[in-house]
């Protein structure tokens, strides 16, 4: 009996040593087990007609928190019949078995004059969740500058939107916003301009008012503009210190903007005066993560990592690690602990990783990690999860896995839940 | 016996656990503290003013290059430019050593080794090539070269040694336009480099230089009486502590479009010609492939077509069916058309950096059978801590081994959005030694 065994440890030895290259297979070994399985339709539209829900893209998966998530889509007529409209579907995940129970899908606003939806950011903070783009919003017939929040709470979601009727107000493309809370108001920043002109564009929510709190031209050279999406820190349940805005002046000089809470610019710094040289490309967005001392990190593999502290910027590319993801999607941190969170991983083969940050000397500790395909079972959808839909952590001890993947033919979305051992 | 099954139980229990999903496991390759972090640094590489204007580095980091020169001593080199006004192209090369005790990273002296002072535009299509003299480093491309209002063909030379760069030279030669990025043959005789580009001048041509130190000569210009230009030498992975290779091959279509591959020794000279189809290769204008040089003077070539060339003594054969593939090998130009991603840290063994696991790969290479052992593996995302910035390190700079016994791990990452900077990030290996 210990002549086997002896061999197995030998053998397993060799499977996990680090100097044999580590893991082996993605699809080998039993790190996620699988819980529940759901596949929701995001629209109340007439089967009779095709229902269209753009690309993947433009639909959501939101974490409320305490088990609590919704998926989101902005589903319209695809021929014959007319209506746009944005609907949510709540969902609730046990937290001490994994499994899912649907809640009562809800349409917040519906257009029956136009068929269209538009580029468009999302975010989300605490109970609640909001949108901002061009549709074909309640009582116009062609896309339409629209914000609209929801909140959930229960299994049911509630919301409303804004729109002042114009057209020519894009989102700067289909990207997280960055969404904070302050004095116990949600406060919604996308990326965005106006005809033309990129925009200090910021929306507040309460639970059952919206309104737009500022809409300011930013001098500039190009349309382009990006507010970096923050991610919480562990016991928040939005970001507290606002974010950095990017966009850029005559002769391609690229300025952030250091915004406050409640999107307010507190300061302006150029970007070279960092040391980071500029060009007249401007690169995708940042993520930010909120630390526990209040400083906040953004990540980008085009920009480095620039500190903030307070008001003040600093580029610590030379001394801070890089994170398992930085690119800038909000939805796939879930704090877990004091600067410690778990997100997916930003390219393929995608793991669920456990990360910490020290918030002094921003150095990085992976804490464990596990293939999110030994859930899905196909890598391709844990890219499509990790890409358009969501991955998060929830449960009592944050024993659960919640994927989202949605799909390209039609408002729907698939939910996967499983248990892990980070 | 008893006893000693129940501690075997534990041990395996224990094993299994580690393994799991706590510990960073099974298929992960974040596996902590695999390669511990040592040092990191990030580096501007222009001399332009960068704080009041907006540089580009044009067009794509591709058109970037990172280079182990052996000894701790790394460069890293692209063409930045003002992006409108003022006006000013620079080709620009910035060294920086590691420590072979201590894996500091200390920053060398940056050079424009030579500067376009009246038109922006930097670079366009070019290929890189580095001499079994690890010093000598070239490029040849459609830049905007000083004096030049217009994208123009030329080579440039230079040296990389003391942390700072020296004898660098260019020479002008527009009808020679280079074929692709990634890398050509560059080989060495002496203290004489030898690079042969990639060019076409309307059809396939084999255009050479000679280099020592502040020297560039061009001394071949020979029609390869192609009916296409495309063309490929092949660059060439050297053998350890060794300064020379027994030459390369270059790839090219006839005035019919058959297939064939000229061998050539160290300095160009052709020594034999075959068709492409005697190596499993049919269609052949775009074949391509890179080499390793062994301790006996073979060398092994890895192609596009799924085929492996052994070249022994300017007679090639065919050596698919009983040589193994190497780790990183793909049919991809990324792999075919690279030695950069190689350290000779034994005789005939290598690590290379293989791209589609992200891992450095150790392994050696039997230099009769062709036959390859693999040593060990290093998962290069446990040092950088993301996955992609490890992919642009394998893909757009380097990834190596240094030290005194082989002990450090460098990686260096380009920047993906066109600027000129670039960051460098050093960790722990435990694969030491030869």
């Amino acid at each position: 009996m210990s002549i086997p065994l002896i061999n197995e440890v030998a053998k397993l030895k060799i499977n996990s040593s680090s100097s044999s290259g580590g893991g082996g297979s993605q699809f080998f070994g039993d790190g996620i087990v699988s819980k529940d399985k759901a596949q929701y339709r995001l629209s109340n539209l007439s089967t009779s007609y095709p229902n269209n829900a753009g690309a993947s893209s433009y639909q959501r998966t939101f974490n409320h928190g305490g088990g609590q998530f919704s998926s989101a889509a902005i589903p319209f007529y695809g021929s014959s019949a007319t209506q746009t409209q944005f609907y949510v579907q709540p969902f609730t995940v046990n937290q001490t078995t994994g499994l899912i129970t649907q809640g009562s899908g809800t349409t917040i606003w519906t257009n029956g004059s136009g068929n269209c939806q538009s580029t468009m950011n999302w975010g989300s903070g605490g109970p609640h969740a909001f949108n901002f783009g061009q549709h074909c919003a309640p009582g116009y017939s062609g896309n339409t500058g629209i914000a609209t929040a929801y909140t959930v709470s229960g299994n049911s979601a509630s919301g409303t939107y804004y729109t002042d009727g114009s057209s020519g107000w894009p989102a700067n493309g289909n990207q997280d916003a960055a969404v904070c809370i302050s004095g116990g108001t949600y406060y919604f920043a996308p990326g965005n301009n106006y005809n033309g002109t990129p925009r200090n564009l910021a929306f507040s929510w309460n639970g059952s008012s919206i309104s737009r709190t500022r809409n300011n031209d930013l001098s500039y050279d190009t349309s382009t503009n990006y507010v970096s999406p923050i991610v919480r820190q562990f016991g928040n349940l939005a970001a507290t210190q606002g974010t950095l805005h990017l966009h850029r002046q005559s002769g391609a000089r690229q300025y952030f903007n250091v915004m406050g809470p409640t999107f307010n610019i507190q300061s302006t710094v150029t970007v070279s005066s960092l040391g980071i040289p500029i060009s007249t490309s401007m690169p995708s967005n940042m993520i930010g993560l909120e630390l526990s001392n209040g400083k906040q990190l953004f990540y980008s593999r085009q920009w480095g990592i620039v500190l903030r502290d307070g008001t003040s910027l600093s580029n610590v590319s030379g001394t801070a690690d890089y994170i398992p993801n930085m690119e800038a999607k909000e939805r796939h941190f879930t704090p877990v602990a004091a600067d410690t969170w778990i997100c997916m991983s930003e390219s393929s083969p995608r793991e669920l990783v456990k990360f910490s940050i020290n918030p002094t000397t921003y150095r990085v500790t992976i804490l464990g990690s596990v293939p999110i395909s030994l859930l899905t079972k196909s890598e391709s959808i844990s890219n499509s999860a990790a890409n358009e839909g969501g991955v998060f952590i929830t449960g009592s001890n944050n024993q659960f896995v919640v994927v989202a993947a949605h799909n390209t033919n039609g408002p729907n979305v698939n939910i996967m839940v499983g248990q892990h051992g980070l | 016996m008893f006893d000693e099954s129940i501690l075997t139980i534990n041990e395996l229990a224990k094993i299994k656990a580690s393994a799991g999903s706590g510990g960073g496991g099974a298929g992960s390759q974040f596996s902590a503290n695999e390669v511990p972090f040592i040092a990191k640094a990030s580096f501007v590489a222009t001399s332009l003013d960068y704080v009041n204007y907006s540089v580009n580095n044009q067009s794509s980091e591709s058109y970037t290059h990172s280079f182990n020169h052996g000894g701790g001593q790394f460069s890293f080199a692209n063409g930045p430019t003002y992006s409108s006004s003022p006006s000013r192209s620079e080709f620009y090369v910035k060294p920086f050593t590691v420590n072979q005790t201590t894996g500091a990273i200390t920053e060398g002296s940056g050079s424009a080794i030579w500067t376009n002072t009246s038109y922006n535009g930097g670079f366009s299509t070019g290929t890189w090539g580095q001499s079994p003299i690890r010093s000598h480093c070239f490029h040849h491309g459609h830049n905007y070269f000083p004096g030049y209002s217009a994208n123009t063909y030329g080579s440039t030379g230079w040296v990389v040694s003391g942390n700072s760069v020296s004898g660098a030279t260019y020479t002008i030669n527009n009808s020679y336009g280079a074929v692709s990025n990634e890398e050509s043959y560059a080989g060495s005789n002496g203290s004489t480099s030898y690079w042969i580009p990639n060019t076409y001048n309307g059809n396939a041509y084999k255009h050479a230089y000679s280099f020592t130190p502040g020297s560039l000569s061009n001394y071949s210009n020979t029609s390869l009486s192609s009916n296409t230009s495309t063309n490929y030498t092949t660059p060439i992975v050297p053998q350890f502590n060794s300064t020379t290779v027994s030459g390369g091959l270059h790839f090219y279509q006839n005035s019919s479009g058959a297939g064939r591959i000229n061998v050539f020794d160290v300095s160009g000279n052709t020594q034999n010609t075959y068709n492409t189809y005697d190596f499993g290769v049919t269609y052949d204008a775009n074949t391509q492939g890179m080499g390793i040089q062994l301790s006996n003077g073979r060398q092994l070539f890895y192609t596009n077509s799924g085929s492996i060339i052994l070249n022994n003594g300017g007679g090639l054969s065919d050596v698919t069916n009983t040589a193994d593939f190497i780790p990183g090998y793909t049919t991809a130009s990324s792999f075919t058309k690279v030695a950069q991603i190689f350290t000779p840290v034994g005789v005939d063994k290598w690590f290379v950096y293989d791209r589609s696991v992200n891992e450095l790969v150790k392994f050696s290479i039997n230099p009769t059978t062709y036959k390859v052992t693999i040593i060990g593996s290093k998962l290069i995302t446990s040092l950088t801590k993301n996955a992609r910035k490890s992919y642009d390190g394998g893909y757009f700079g380097g990834a190596w081994v240094t030290g005194s016994n082989n002990q450090f791990i460098v990686v260096v990452a380009a920047r993906p959005n066109t600027t000129p900077i670039f960051d460098v990030i050093v960790g722990q290996n435990s694969l030491v030694g030869a």
